[in-house]
């Protein structure tokens, strides 16, 4: 019985997605089911995260670092220039936190009943999409090292195939055992396929 | 030299206002190009993964575009 048998996900933000609805891919066949969609856990997220609070606070800082120092912007500059300056500001925060957020959406991992497909998108014009069939993998070993990965559940995830790209790996993917888990089992079902059938 | 002087750029005759007007509008001409390319990225990768939440994130990435060419064109003219 599949780990995952009967779950079904509606969160479109979840870094764990067992059967996620209204979720298809570019390349997906006819009668191909997604299993398991997976994106970095969202403690990843933090970093980004405490980055744009700092962000957000730096026009604050830095008026009162000038109040300090004696300088008063209001004397140097009118105050259209200072409203135009820190909607500048807060749009290149947002465009930060934006980006963040849209790599770590889009970076997604998944797990179908034919393959496993990685959606790449590293930097903002880099996209790789690496595909391996579930009959071509040979081993899988998830790993989960430190403090946090410990502490929140979370860690990589290898898995070793026979293709052309021969190791994709399920970087900071939440779970990890039961991702491997649901791997080893699809693998299996599959190998207990005809040869050509989508089931 | 007093600090409003050099604020003032009064040895090269140059408005400080002036430099970091073209400062601002050099950064903004970059983002907006930025913006630009994330909008096409977003495009792709809804393209590649469709969700239904894609739709809302390419209004959002459009939005994004406008509102660094609106604020580049508003620096222009009344900064």
């Amino acid at each position: 019985m599949p780990h995952t048998s009967g779950l079904v996900n509606n969160n479109p933000f979840a870094m764990f997605a067992p059967h996620p609805v209204g979720v298809t891919f570019e390349g997906q066949e006819a009668g191909e089911e997604i299993i398991l969609l997976l994106r970095q856990h969202v403690i990843t997220l933090v970093p980004a995260f405490i980055i744009t609070i700092f962000f957000m606070l730096i026009p604050f800082i830095v008026s009162s670092i000038l109040l300090v120092v004696g300088i008063n912007l209001s004397d140097l500059l009118t105050s259209a220039q200072i409203f135009l300056i820190t909607v500048f500001w807060y749009l290149f925060v947002f465009g930060y936190a934006f980006y963040r957020l849209l790599f770590w959406y889009f970076n997604v991992y998944l797990l179908t009943n034919e393959r496993i497909v990685d959606f790449d998108f590293r930097g903002i014009l880099h996209k790789e999409i690496s595909y391996a069939g579930l009959g071509q993998i040979e081993d899988v070993s998830p790993k989960m090292i430190g403090f946090f990965g410990t502490f929140f559940n979370f860690g990589n995830v290898f898995i070793q195939t026979a293709g052309a790209k021969n190791e994709f790996e399920f970087e900071k993917v939440a779970k990890p055992d039961d991702v491997a888990q649901e791997i080893s089992e699809q693998v299996r079902a599959e190998q207990g396929e005809a040869p050509g059938v989508v089931a | 030299m007093p600090f409003e002087s050099f604020l003032a750029f009064d040895f090269l005759n140059i408005s400080a206002i002036f430099v970091f007007k073209a400062f601002l509008l050099l950064f903004l001409i970059f983002y907006s190009v930025f913006a630009l390319i994330l909008f096409r990225q977003v495009q792709l990768m809804a393209k590649a993964i469709p969700t239904f939440i894609s739709p809302f994130l390419k209004f959002v990435a459009i939005i994004h575009v406008g509102v660094a060419v609106a604020l580049l064109f508003v620096i222009i003219q009344l900064f």
